[in-house]
């Protein structure tokens, strides 16, 4: 009878704890920032988050914004991304749905089940969801590039159009069946066979590397030794970036009044990914490694050789200016040559951020004139202009620069 | 603010719960509805304080009204219940001009704000969040003091509190004065309250976040193709929306009921498992009944109800069932989606009914859920055409397959096991399963009943308690990575 009460006694002190371990624990999950803030400060810890972000501005304090509820709205936004610990916290969120499901947390880039990642903009491209570049389009900028060769040659300056592939084009395989299948235009020919076509009927300097890439492979690995692209990578890996940029300074310097030193690639393991091999990785901003053998790489040059190169017979330099309008690809393949002092001088539109020696830091632009008079300055002094044509890119080429330019006659001046 | 959201989550949520359990401490009511009453005069405000002013004249005047109403009666309300209902008391004529002056006053602010613009388009005007709510709410109070079911309130505070109780006041359920008039005078949180409603609250947010928004997505981007679905992707799509409305409106539901039953509330379910139900009369038994008992208590009922024979009864349900469309959103498919319920019902009355129920019970739910399903596409598309197309995409046309790479992308591992778990969320499974766990977790009868069972009941309970802990951690998580949290009631 005692063991009966006793039992009963038991289950009622039970009921009893279990509100208040209910209550106890959603006050801990309410807590859960300051908690991981703590922690992280007493562990001497933080997190980063990488990619594109939002940033919300908050609203000028003001009466009107008040009575209707737009201030109050900033300070929602405000709230949510100053939450202590919320890189802490969107990081664990990430590494649920990337271990739990075995998906990229980040909506813009594919985890393939093979674990290679791609961005999911560049295979809608590939695999032609996304309408491909009509030819005439394609057509009508060469015809701009003609006339902006014309006006370069005549004051002695050169150009060349690098053409820099995507990842879906070497992965094919790992793309899964059901993306693949959602061909929107299966009858056009994709981005980077309208471009290869056009420009076939023009006689510009055009270094491919897709053509590159494939006299590469058609040596096997052993002749490779390092991969095309990591699994965690959007571009091509560091190693291959450099021997592309060799070969790169080697086809200009068959075709160039301006000599370049022949250069060797030294290649090295490392566990540490280099800039850009793991850059999709970093955007899922997950707590789990990068996963992928990983190597370092430089360009070593014959001293003597670059000596030469760099003077003329007076001990003048002799290097070549620069100016390059491009991506990401090319901005990584030519930052090794710039650095390695193959230019004089250079500037570098990457995207929307800019190079050179005013902006060393990388500044940012939306328009071309915000760059002026800069720009027309690098302009009269470059002797070498290279246009990056991206495959996904080619239905924006050049993103504006190639109108900027047959539209501003005057930069070459 | 959103329930949802971090700064309630983080920011009003804590204060206001350590704020009210400071307030019980005192043990005085006045204490515990200031302190309610200020919390939600923040949580209003955040969308606009004139919006939250608007809301305090309004009820000013509802309860100058209300004690104007009572005060032209002879006073029989002293103990007054449902029996009294219809009963009328005083000077009838002057009761009805006050009454008819409160509901013009209500609806007219209702219609100032919700449906001019779609009588005069060109003019515009931001729409209070939750007026349709709390317009029905205010609305509750007079017909209640009206018939007599209850006095008036002679606290205008308190009778603000009713309106602009946080919980509900945006999104329901639709809070009859006369079910938390006594709650208002008087109440106490105990912990088995306070664990069952932050239990609740727990339940919903975790509906809302994992299940009612990985839908929406998927509802979202069919509605966002039409005409161009295919049958697959058409029939995929209001399947998501089908489960996205009951899981988001439930989930807001289910994080009223628990944070009213946390201040010591016991507001009334608001939803029963529709999507189980064996004819479109039992639909409306189990969906929204808040709204459709409201409609029924203060329209269908005085209009006569089913007492006017076969054609007024008829009459009333259209009457009805187009007020309840209207209710929803000021465009038109709102009332074709009401007249569509409308019809079903009449039909099922005139026989339907009665074929229904001598064919296999899985047949009646197959029907039931195609009718309800049908209906959805009027209430989610932008337009009358665009239902349309949309049901063209779904009954005409034959391509099946997926066709949209927005589609396609959508159908993760994630959204797979999402709509598997809103699918059995959507039937009483898990409720079955937890009411078996607190079953065995109640305390026996008598000590030497006390079986075996009863400890592992309280275990039980406790890990079921740990799970929704655990899932609630991750909704939170979750949610502040989210860019996708609409909550589709709160346009209403």
């Amino acid at each position: 009878m005692n063991a009966c009460r006793g039992y009963a006694i038991l289950v009622s002190v039970m009921r009893t704890k279990r509100s208040y371990i209910l209550i106890l624990g959603f006050a801990a999950v309410l807590a859960m920032p300051l908690f991981f803030a703590c922690a992280n400060r007493l562990l001497g810890r933080s997190d980063e988050l990488h990619g594109v972000g939002y940033s919300a501005q908050t609203k000028e304090i003001s009466a009107e914004g008040i009575l209707d509820g737009s201030v109050q709205s900033s300070w929602d936004d405000w709230i949510s991304e100053h939450i202590p610990a919320r890189a802490t916290l969107l990081k664990l969120r990430n590494q649920g749905i990337f271990s739990v499901f075995n998906e990229s947390p980040n909506a813009g880039v594919l985890l393939c089940p093979d674990g290679q990642l791609i961005e999911r903009e560049y295979v809608y491209k590939y695999e032609k969801i996304y309408p491909p570049a009509a030819e005439e389009y394609v057509r009508d900028e060469c015809d701009k590039i003609a006339v902006i060769r014309d006006r370069l040659r005549a004051e002695g300056k050169e150009l060349y159009i690098f053409i820099t592939p995507t990842k879906p084009r070497y992965y094919e395989g790992s793309i899964p069946e059901q993306i693949r299948k959602m061909q929107a235009f299966p009858d056009r020919p994709g981005n980077y066979e309208v471009l290869t076509r056009v420009l076939g009927d023009y006689d510009f300097e055009v270094f491919d590397s897709v053509d590159h890439i494939r006299s590469l492979t058609e040596g096997g690995d052993e002749v490779m030794q390092f991969p095309m692209y990591q699994q965690t990578g959007t571009h091509w890996t560091w190693t291959l970036g450099l021997k592309t940029a060799l070969a790169f300074a080697d086809f200009m310097d068959e075709r160039s009044a301006w000599s370049f030193p022949q250069g060797q690639m030294i290649i090295g393991s490392t566990d540490t990914p280099v800039f850009p091999d793991a850059d999709l990785y970093d955007i899922l901003n997950i707590y789990t490694r990068p996963w992928g053998n990983y190597f370092n790489a430089d360009i070593v040059i014959n001293e003597i050789e670059a000596q030469d190169a760099a003077e003329d017979q007076t001990g003048v330099d002799s290097r070549p200016d620069m100016l390059v309008r491009g991506g990401s690809f090319l901005g990584q393949t030519i930052s090794p040559l710039i650095n390695h002092g193959y230019f004089r001088r250079s500037m570098y539109l990457e995207n929307t951020k800019v190079y050179s020696d005013n902006w060393p830091d990388g500044g940012t632009f939306s328009e071309y004139e915000e760059l002026e008079p800069a720009l027309s300055e690098q302009l009269k002094e470059t002797d070498i202009l290279i246009l990056e044509i991206n495959e996904a890119h080619v239905p924006t080429m050049s993103f504006g620069f190639i109108d900027y330019l047959y539209d501003h006659p005057g930069v070459f001046d | 603010m959103v329930f949802s959201s971090a700064s309630f989550i983080f920011a009003f949520l804590p204060l206001t719960l350590v704020s009210y359990l400071a307030a019980e401490r005192s043990g005085s009511i006045r204490v515990k509805n200031a302190v309610l009453l200020v919390c939600s005069f923040i949580f209003y405000a955040w969308s606009g304080i004139k919006y939250a002013l608007l809301l305090c004249v309004s009820v000013a005047v509802n309860y100058c009204l209300g004690r104007m109403i009572a005060g032209s009666e002879k006073s029989p309300v002293q103990g007054a219940d449902t029996a009294g209902f219809h009963a009328h008391h005083g000077n009838g004529v002057q009761r009805k001009l006050l009454l008819t002056a409160g509901i013009l006053w209500n609806v007219g602010i209702l219609f100032y704000y919700k449906y001019l613009g779609l009588f005069v388009p060109s003019f515009h005007v931001l729409m209070p969040i939750g007026i349709s709510f709390f317009t029905f709410q205010i609305m509750s109070y007079l017909f209640d003091v009206y018939y007599g079911t209850v006095p008036a309130q002679r606290s205008y505070p308190r009778l603000l509190l009713y309106v602009m109780l946080f919980p509900q006041l945006i999104a329901g359920p639709i809070v009859r004065y006369h079910d938390v008039n006594d709650a208002i005078g008087g109440r106490h949180s105990d912990a088995d309250m306070v664990h069952d409603g932050l239990r609740r609250f727990m339940t919903g947010i975790i509906k809302k976040v994992f299940l009612a928004n990985e839908m929406g997505l998927m509802a979202d981007a069919a509605f966002g193709m039409v005409p161009a679905l295919s049958t697959t992707e058409a029939w995929l799509g209001i399947l998501c929306y089908t489960l996205q409305i009951y899981l988001d409106f439930s989930a807001y539901s289910d994080m009223a009921i628990g944070l009213g039953r946390v201040f010591g509330f016991h507001f009334l379910e608001n939803f029963n498992y529709p999507y189980i139900a064996g004819t479109m009369q039992e639909f409306w038994r189990r969906w929204h009944i808040s709204l459709s008992t409201w409609f029924r208590d203060y329209v269908y009922i005085p209009l006569g109800g089913s007492r006017r024979g076969t054609l007024r009864t008829y009459v009333n349900l259209i009457i009805v069932f187009l007020l309840t469309g209207f209710w929803h959103g000021a465009a038109w498919s709102f009332v074709l989606w009401g007249a569509y319920h409308g019809l079903f019902l009449i039909l099922e009355r005139l026989g339907l009914a009665r074929i229904l129920k001598k064919i296999p019970a899985p047949i009646r739910h197959i029907y039931t859920l195609l009718a309800v399903m049908t209906g959805w596409v009027f209430f989610r598309a932008e337009s009358i055409g665009d239902a349309v197309l949309y049901l063209k995409c779904m009954f005409v046309q034959r391509i099946f397959g997926l066709y949209h790479i927005e589609i396609a992308e959508l159908l993760t591992n994630e959204f797979m096991t999402m709509l598997i778990l809103s699918l059995i969320i959507s039937v009483p499974v898990v409720r079955i399963v937890l009411g078996k766990i607190d079953g065995m977790d109640q305390p026996a009868a008598n000590a030497g009943a006390a079986a075996s069972g009863s400890i592992s009941g309280s275990i039980l309970s406790i890990l079921a308690d740990l799970v929704v802990l655990g899932l609630f951690a991750l909704a939170v998580l979750y949610m502040l990575g989210a860019s996708f949290n609409p909550f589709i009631y709160f346009r209403f």
